[in-house]
């Protein structure tokens, strides 16, 4: 075996491995970095997808209670009659609270938010029972199979 | 004498290295670690962005969900945003001054950044509330590292709002 004994050029070889390891260290600072950028920005856009839903609920219940100040009504039916007429996506229905009304709002992502508001029957005003998102549904995309479990013994 | 020739050969022996050498290591390493340098800048830049964008993101929502709640307060206290009212004319307009590490400042001249919000109600009123359209918008005075534009807009979010405009809010 020959053993090397001309130490000619390890100066380089240093300088070499040191200017290595600072390249492989910046390379991580900038990955990192720019993870944490995509990560800002996502956050960022899916508040002003939120935002905007909720700007959209705020809307409809502007324009519920507008029908109660505006509009010549006798009893609660007739609001049922001029909300359906006005909007068929809206699901109403009556209970001993008053009418439930439910209502989807989705947005161009993809996104849906609920709103449950309830008239009590003496028509006072619209009150919010619930407001929440409903989760975006996913599939897996591989399948899990399932096999019958050998009983032993 | 044995001792002596060994102790000669010993020291006669060339070691170390060559003037040359260290040289060209050396150039070539400061060469090289300039741009390295230049790296780390850019992932500080990119760091101090992501940064900026959250602290948009929070203080936008705060403002937002203050509103919504109706707790407005045109007399701030210590802890919360301070406010300046600029036009009533089509609206309310008002700016929140950040300095660059992100707290709150009075005065325009020292602002990194500037939180505008615009609530303008164009709506009719109905039932003492009225539907209100609410824009953030905030920007960056001066340019980032690897940029020079000024005035740059952060983050923009625009949303309606259906809150109480009876005498006593504090909103106009």
């Amino acid at each position: 075996m020959t053993k090397l004994k001309n130490r000619k050029g390890s100066t380089s070889i240093l300088i070499i491995l040191a200017f290595l390891m600072l390249i492989i260290f910046s390379v991580l600072a900038i990955s990192s970095a720019s993870a944490d950028y995509r990560l800002a920005q996502r956050n960022a856009n899916w508040t002003r997808d939120y935002y905007h839903l909720e700007g959209l609920v705020a809307e409809y219940r502007y324009q519920l209670d507008l029908l109660l100040y505006n509009e010549n009504v006798i009893n609660i039916d007739q609001i049922a009659d001029i909300i359906r007429e006005r909007d068929p996506e809206v699901f109403i229905e009556f209970t001993m609270e008053g009418m439930n009304l439910i209502r989807i709002f989705e947005s161009d992502g993809g996104r849906r938010i609920l709103l449950r508001t309830v008239l009590d029957y003496q028509m006072e005003s619209f009150k919010v029972i619930s407001l929440r998102e409903i989760p975006i549904e996913f599939q897996y995309k591989y399948e899990i199979q399932f096999e019958d479990v050998e009983v032993r013994g | 004498m044995i001792i002596s020739n060994l102790l000669r050969i010993k020291n006669n022996r060339k070691k170390g290295f060559s003037l040359v050498e260290l040289i060209i290591s050396v150039g070539t390493l400061s060469v090289a670690g300039a741009f390295i340098l230049l790296f780390f800048a850019y992932s500080k830049d990119i760091n101090t962005r992501s940064f900026d964008l959250d602290n948009s993101v929070y203080y936008s929502n705060y403002i937002i969900e203050s509103i919504k709640a109706e707790i407005w307060d045109d007399e701030p206290t210590d802890n919360s945003l301070k406010i300046e009212s600029l036009s009533q004319q089509d609206g309310i307009v008002k700016e929140i001054y950040f300095n660059k590490d992100w707290e709150i400042i009075e005065t325009q001249e020292d602002a990194e950044y500037i939180m505008e919000f615009y609530l303008d109600n164009k709506d009719e009123i109905a039932m003492g509330k009225g539907l209100y359209d609410l824009r953030i918008t905030v920007t960056k005075k001066n340019p980032y590292f690897r940029s020079m534009t000024v005035n740059r807009t952060l983050y923009t979010v625009e949303t309606k709002v259906f809150i109480s405009t009876e005498e006593g809010d504090s909103l106009d």
